[in-house]
């Protein structure tokens, strides 16, 4: 009979090795908004003359850091003419194109700087003035913009690195008064705000380009499921019509909720600008528990109403019947197995006449998120960076 | 000279528990607004129907099956000390409605209530109204295999009112479970007849149950035991108080909550909060401030005098004035206190006022989430009040 000598310092190594891989996949399986990320996803940021976006990003270490910016514009326009377009369609697409920038933090600073006039470098700022503290970095100014904006934490030779020392938020303003339809109504001076997505990346690897979304080995995974309470487009707000019932507001004051929904692709490949599609399913139930399913599918960058996605009008009002609803968004893997996760966020809208003048109160919400999304085809999510960075 | 024989198998199997216990650690450690969780936690309702103050909740079940829901409100008025009918804000000076002499009671009131939610169901209440059936009950229609919901949502104690709503996954028993199925939201709203509508909008703070970990039949939710740990710091990203911004003035307000709470005793609990403040030049500044229970304060508040008469927020660590940059980096930690059993963890939201061209504009306001960073080592405590007499 043969016999093994087990090695007890080995023996102990290995028990202690499937137990941390087994730790860096559970501690590591999801996306976050609240916790030091390696990788920031704003999935909505406007410079639009409309709207501008402030963004605030802080280093949560005491080491200084680094991070490599990219834009990426998803306003839509016409495929054939190139002009400017309104719903997104098969002829309206985003524009899907990148800018980037580089950015630099001491121990612990926060900075700051609006979408649509960047930030400068200003030898002597006053005290008090939008260019106080030290300077990030030049931040390019961008116009006519609606997308969003993703941030990877680097060393100081442009390498991607894992320490999860990024936070940030966006604030949406309002510049203008609008009376338009749906979500597209607003007044000047509003705003919104939301936290940008984290991505931790596992501290103990080096990252190489380009950048695993791997569930932890790497990064953390997107998630499987996002899930989105929102009130049902076209619905009365409720405390518009207890106020009027009660006599707080006029008789004839009406109202109604609307949902923005923005989904970024979690695959990026700013290399060679090749914009990724993800198929996305909506299971939504209503208030009674019944049951409706439609899908869209995104590509580079979607912003629309509830309602504007797919044909059956199964977010509005009329055919929820109740005042709120949650849908279910899963990415739908594609016959070659091929797929890949996202991320948002959701603004609601509230809009009110007493008859004769319109109003609108805008807020932003971040999704609900479940699980760790790796496509059937085992290719997880990948942001690949131009090869120079 | 005296061996030690190792056993080899043994000492992997210490070292798988070992590893263990230290996943166990790390699986604790992520309290979070955008995760299905067994506690949900909203910092911050408010109701001032007279002023077109409102709260709306939406709590939704994400589970494939129905679950029971144990809730609870705290009211946090204030009243005046000669008069208890008589609302006021602790946060200010004694003015009316306290009559001359007079000063502003702090008090933290709970009521709670309870809910079964069917499969996938999402609900919505305003705080002032409640809900007084479910939608299935109230349309006498029953969801999937015949379920009904069930339950009623009691309208605010109080109006004006300020304060919290905690709510808990229980089993049909009434006591905590190791579910983690409950999501939810608050928007507060500010409409006029001008017209105008203000609304902000935040993610419940959702406190997950370690699977397994949940003692049954047990009222006391331990966190960091049997629930994920509060936080050890949580982080504030914040334009400094007065800083203007495109073209409006910001001003932040911050709502703080302890993740200890007895609703069976109705307690409050005092912790000393510590905030490290830096500007965008790295500099650093500290100071600190009590809270008990409840605190709503705006930043320039935290370290001068309250309210605004002659209130010198000039000169706050958190004002543009002291600061010189625009934004800041806020680390705000809970002080244990030892001679407290339970323990001194924090939660909050965080709330953001721009003013439209400056004093006298129309104010907007938005909602948005505090980081959290690191785990207590104290663990915190959720007294539960027996659900029933048998309990």
């Amino acid at each position: 009979m043969r016999t093994v000598k087990w090695n007890a310092f080995l023996s102990c190594l290995c028990g202690f090795a499937v137990v941390l891989g087994g730790v860096a996949i559970s501690a590591r399986a999801d996306v976050t908004t609240e916790t030091g990320a390696s990788i920031l996803i704003f999935p909505k940021v406007r410079a639009d003359g409309i709207f501008d976006t402030v963004i605030q990003i802080a280093n949560l270490s005491n080491n200084m850091v680094y991070a490599q910016c990219f834009y990426v514009n998803g306003t839509l326009q016409n495929t054939n003419t190139h002009l400017p377009c309104g719903v997104p369609s098969a002829t309206c697409v985003p524009l899907c194109q990148e800018t980037d920038f580089g950015i630099y933090l001491t121990k612990q600073q926060p900075t700051h700087w609006s979408v649509s006039t960047g930030r400068t470098f200003t030898p002597s700022p006053t005290f008090g003035s939008d260019t106080s503290g030290f300077a990030p970095g030049a931040v390019p100014p961008v116009g006519d913009f609606v997308g969003e904006l993703k941030c990877i934490e680097v060393d100081d030779s442009g390498a991607p690195i894992t320490r999860n020392d990024l936070k940030g938020e966006a604030t949406l303003v309002s510049l203008a008064t609008i009376d338009g339809t749906l979500s597209d109504q607003t007044v000047t001076g509003d705003v919104a705000k939301y936290n940008a997505i984290g991505i931790q990346g596992n501290p103990d690897v080096a990252p190489s380009n380009p950048l695993l979304l791997d569930g932890g080995a790497t990064y953390n995974a997107c998630p499987s499921e996002l899930i989105l309470n929102h009130f049902a487009s076209g619905a009365p707000d409720i405390v518009v019509t207890e106020l009027t019932a009660s006599g707080i507001l006029p008789p004839d004051t009406t109202s109604a909720e609307y949902t923005d929904l923005t989904l970024v692709p979690c695959t990026e490949d700013f290399e060679n600008q090749i914009p990724k599609s993800v198929t996305v399913q909506f299971l939504i139930y209503n208030e009674f528990e019944e049951q409706y399913s439609t899908s869209t599918t995104v590509s580079c960058f979607l912003e629309t109403e509830l309602t504007n996605i797919g044909s059956g009008q199964i977010f509005g009002y009329g055919v929820l019947g109740t005042d709120v609803a949650q849908a279910i968004i899963t990415p739908v893997a594609q016959t070659n197995g091929s797929s890949g996760g996202l991320v948002g966020i959701a603004e609601r809208i509230t809009t009110m006449t007493d008859g004769t003048t319109p109003t609108a109160g805008r807020a932003a919400y971040n999704l609900h998120s479940e699980g760790s999304y790796i496509p059937p085809n085992g290719q997880p999510d990948s942001i690949t960076l131009p090869a120079e960075q | 000279m005296r061996t030690v024989k190792w056993n080899p198998f043994l000492s992997g199997a210490m070292m798988l528990l070992g590893g263990m216990l230290l996943w166990a650690g790390a699986a604790r450690a992520d309290i979070s607004s955008t995760n299905p969780a067994a506690i949900v936690v909203f910092p911050k309702l408010v109701v001032n129907t007279a002023n077109g103050v409102d709260t709306i909740i939406q709590l939704t079940n994400t589970a494939p099956n129905p679950v029971n829901v144990r809730c609870f409100y705290v009211d946090a008025n204030g009243h005046c000390s000669n008069n208890s009918a008589a609302i006021c804000d602790p946060g200010e000076p004694p003015t009316p409605p306290c009559e001359s002499g007079a000063y502003c009671q702090p008090g933290w009131v709970e009521t709670d209530f309870a809910l079964t939610l069917t499969t996938n169901q999402p609900i919505v209440w305003t705080v002032s109204a409640g809900l007084p059936a479910l939608p299935l009950t109230a349309e006498q229609r029953p969801g999937i295999g015949g379920v009904f919901d069930g339950g009623s949502i009691p309208q605010s104690s109080e109006d004006p009112m300020i304060g919290e709503l905690k709510c808990v996954e229980v089993g049909a028993d009434e006591f905590p479970v190791d579910s983690n199925d409950l999501k939810g939201e608050a928007t507060i709203e500010i409409v006029s007849s001008t017209p105008t509508v203000d609304i902000e909008g935040y993610n419940a703070i959702g406190i997950q149950a370690i699977p397994g970990a949940v003692t049954p039949q047990d009222n006391t939710l331990i966190l960091g035991q049997e629930y994920n740990a509060c936080p050890a710091s949580l982080i504030l990203d914040h334009f400094f108080d007065d800083a203007p911004v495109l073209d409006s003035t910001v001003r932040t307000a911050l709502t703080l909550v302890p993740c200890s709470e007895d609703f069976n005793t109705q307690l409050p609990i005092t912790t000393v909060v510590q905030f490290l403040v830096y500007n965008e030049y790295e500099q650093r500044f500290s100071t600190s401030r009590s809270m008990t229970c409840f605190a709503e304060l705006f930043l320039s508040d935290i370290d001068t005098r309250l309210g605004d008469l002659n209130d010198n927020d000039a000169v706050s660590i958190f004002n543009i004035g002291t600061e010189g940059t625009l934004t800041g980096q806020t680390v705000i930690r809970g002080v244990a206190n030892p001679t407290n059993p339970a323990g001194n963890g924090l939660l909050g939201v965080v709330h953001e006022f721009h003013q439209l061209g400056g004093p006298g504009g129309p104010i907007y306001s938005a909602a948005y989430m505090l980081d959290m960073r690191g785990t207590r080592t104290q663990n915190d405590v959720i007294q539960l009040p027996p659900a029933s007499p048998a309990q």
